[in-house]
């Protein structure tokens, strides 16, 4: 397998590790009808960030007239989205990240998440120290912007359907940020989350990545780990479906049509090799071992820019926006 | 009492000569070393015992890039002392800041120091006494010119910033976002901002823009470029030119791409643009073709390359001329002295699927490597020489597409010393009758 391969086939397991959310729900059994709702919770939730306008976030940075309002609100909806499937994954217990309609959305989703993590990553990179030195003076001159926005942004969580607790926890990275970037040197906040990235560019060989891992594991466990997996994938198709389920048994895709039974078999078959590939992931999660994330590329959604890159970037164009033209 | 004995000749064996770290001069051809023994710190360059004392800051161990010369700070008394090449300078500080350290070739030394709350940059040369600027609440970006003759930094006092030429202070500003110093000949540019625009300042001429980024003198130093973005549009700027129009103005300007060849009179800069969702590479008035990333791009005294990805498939272009599509593709060598139009002089390894190939003009030679590795080229193009293996502990040499040497999991230091790509050309250069001094 390509370490590209591998990187892709990682992040789904390894976003698992960016928090130590969902311990409680750990503890709880999900079955199918729960297992379909949260599903179809987080459907909603990403259909209404892919839709709703960002009018109200670019007006609470006071960059409704930026220049380059097209980008940026593409980069906003990535971000948002990749966020909170990432965050949404990890609030499972093991069984639900290895339900086959989580494995899906989350393969299905890579491409996006990918695309966040470059971009914010280059984003980063591409701030001039001009554009840096621009950034802090204006959240120092205008302390309201950044509290703003993060009040903002759990009101709009809350709108979304979003958990209060998860809404919380946006508002306080962003004024965590808004913090830093008014106490101390612009280059010091930012180049923290660069470096974090640089991190993860540099995680090495797939042999590497594994062998890191057999150390951290152990032998038995390390072995014991795809076998594991592939139970925890598997016993979801010995659950019957849902009651009143319109997918005819189909419990991992809300709103498919329904499919032939060739096509089901070729679909279980991948989506449970996919869950096993992966199942060093949720592996990785139920040791809860936090240095994996640094060490993989793609993964490092959640670890690094996130917010920040989100806010600096708003922010940023909003001081565009200030400029005489 | 046999047990103490023994733990306790452990201890000393443990204890004398231990090895805390070291620095190489820039080829990796000389080398200092700080040992911990029971009688204190020692250092030795090339093996050949330099100074003995109570602590050394490993952090500061440097040798110049020749390896001529070996500055560290040692502690003696209350302080710490700036030692170069055995001699003791100045007066003791508070703080030596390791990052700070500039040791040329010359034997010019520029440092921040610490004394209290307050930071002093210090110089010393060939005159016994070292000099102190300042004192500042923040010294960055300290840089010394190509000849040592010249240097500068970026102070701030309190709110206000400062531009620092050889001891002079320019200013006050608002902030300082660059400074750089021309290689040669004393000459400078900053982008400082005043009056809240940011302003490009530079051989007593000023421009102000939105904002600005990249500044680059070009190798010998004549010509000043710049990436300015004015009225939402960012484009590149000659300064020390202003018969030259301005270049193209594009979306975005990927300002660290920015660079100048030594012959720009003729050829101009060569930049990264953006335009909606593609990239361009930008050379003198020649835009090539679009792409959805570009990497490594760099510009020679006579020729230039870059890699540009479109999709899942990447392609080196030399010169100007796009080569066969990869999945991968690795950074290129250029040789020099073979002409831009002559379609030669340059090597790379491209990857398609499980298949690594090592790319010559014309040809391909299919690899049966797991790793990829070092490559290099005679100045004239006329042989290329390729370090890699199968493992990290079975390499091999490759000139011309034949092996020419293995090497064993365990080679001495020297032997590895030069696995880089300068020791590599010093090897193919002994294979095979290259021309001239190695390609660069």
């Amino acid at each position: 397998m390509e370490r590209r391969e591998f990187f892709q086939a990682g992040a789904l397991g390894a976003v698992a590790l960016l928090g130590r959310g969902g311990t409680a729900q750990a503890a709880q059994e999900l079955g199918p009808a729960a297992m379909e709702q949260f599903l179809g919770r987080l459907d909603r939730q990403q259909e209404w960030m892919a839709r709703h306008p960002v009018d109200g976030i670019l007006a609470a940075v006071g960059a409704t007239q930026m220049a380059e309002r097209e980008r940026c609100e593409a980069l906003i909806r990535k971000v948002l989205r990749s966020m909170n499937l990432t965050r949404s994954f990890r609030e499972l217990p093991a069984s639900g990240r290895a339900h086959p309609g989580m494995q899906g959305r989350m393969a299905a989703a890579l491409p996006e998440i990918t695309a966040a993590v470059a971009e914010a990553r280059s984003f980063l990179i591409d701030l001039s120290p001009a554009d840096r030195l621009d950034l802090q003076r204006t959240v120092r001159a205008h302390p309201e912007i950044l509290p703003r926005l993060a009040a903002h942004l759990e009101q709009e969580s809350l709108t979304a359907g979003i958990a209060p607790e998860r809404g919380g926890q946006v508002r306080r990275q962003v004024e965590h940020l808004d913090l830093q970037l008014r106490r101390s040197r612009v280059d010091a906040v930012l180049d923290e989350y660069v470096a974090r990235a640089d991190r993860a560019a540099q995680a090495g060989s797939v042999k590497e990545m594994v062998q890191r891992l057999g150390d951290r594991l152990g032998a038995p466990a390390f072995y014991t780990q795809p076998q594991r997996q592939e139970q925890l994938a598997r016993a979801w198709w010995e659950q019957p479906p849902p009651e009143e389920y319109p997918g005819a048994g189909e419990v991992y895709r809300l709103g498919d049509e329904p499919l032939s039974e060739e096509a089901r078999q070729r679909r279980v078959s991948k989506l449970v090799a996919g869950a096993v590939l992966l199942g060093i992931g949720f592996e990785w999660t139920v040791l809860g071992l936090g240095f994996i994330p640094l060490t993989v590329g793609l993964s490092s959604i959640a670890a690094t820019p996130g917010v920040p890159m989100l806010i600096a970037g708003i922010a940023l164009l909003s001081v565009n926006g200030r400029r005489p033209r | 009492m046999r047990a103490a004995l023994l733990f306790f000749g452990v201890l000393m064996a443990g204890c004398s000569g231990g090895l805390l770290g070291r620095s190489y001069s820039l080829d990796h051809q000389h080398r200092a070393d700080l040992h911990a023994t029971l009688r204190g710190m020692v250092v030795h360059r090339d093996g050949a015992l330099v100074a003995r004392y109570p602590l050394i800051d490993l952090d500061t161990l440097r040798l110049s890039p020749n390896g001529g010369h070996l500055v560290f700070a040692a502690r003696a008394g209350s302080g710490w002392r700036v030692v170069v090449d055995g001699r003791v300078l100045g007066r003791p500080w508070d703080a030596v800041l390791p990052g700070s350290l500039r040791l040329s070739d010359g034997g010019q030394l520029s440092l921040v120091a610490r004394r209290g709350a307050l930071l002093f940059v210090v110089h010393a040369g060939a005159a016994p006494a070292e000099v102190a600027e300042g004192p500042y609440d923040g010294v960055t970006a300290l840089q010394v010119d190509e000849e040592g003759a010249h240097h500068g930094y970026v102070a701030r006092r309190g709110a206000l910033a400062f531009v620092v030429l050889d001891g002079r202070e320019l200013g006050p500003h608002e902030a300082v976002a660059e400074l750089k110093l021309g290689p040669r000949g004393g000459r400078w540019a900053a982008i400082v901002r005043r009056d809240g625009r940011w302003w490009v300042l530079h051989d007593g001429g000023a421009a102000p823009h939105d904002s600005a980024a990249g500044l680059r003198f070009c190798p010998r130093g004549e010509h000043l470029y710049y990436v300015a973005r004015d009225g939402g549009r960012e484009r590149v700027i000659a300064a020390s030119r202003p018969e030259a129009p301005p270049g193209p103005p594009f979306a975005k300007v990927e300002w660290r791409t920015l660079q100048a060849a030594a012959s720009d009179e003729k050829t101009g800069p060569l930049y990264v643009a953006q335009s909606a969702e593609d990239r361009f590479l930008v050379h003198g008035g020649t835009t090539g073709p679009p792409y959805d990333s570009i990497r490594s791009p760099r510009v020679s005294e006579r020729r230039s390359a870059y890699l540009g990805r479109r999709g899942d498939k990447e392609q080196a272009v030399i010169d100007g001329r796009p080569g066969p599509w990869y999945d991968e593709v690795a950074d290129p060598v250029i040789a020099d002295g073979a002409g831009a139009d002559s379609d030669s002089g340059y090597a790379y390894l491209g990857r398609r699927g499980g298949d690594l190939f090592l790319v010559l003009p014309g040809r391909e030679l299919p690899l049966r490597w797991a790793l990829a590795g070092s490559l290099a080229l005679c100045p004239d193009g006329s042989h290329v020489g390729l370090l890699g293996g199968v493992a990290a502990h079975a390499l091999q040499l490759l000139v011309d597409g034949r092996p020419v040497r293995e090497f064993e999991a365990e080679e001495p230091e020297e032997v590895r010393r030069v696995w880089g790509a300068r020791g590599l050309q010093r090897w193919v250069a002994a294979a095979l009758p290259c021309a001239a001094a190695p390609a660069k």
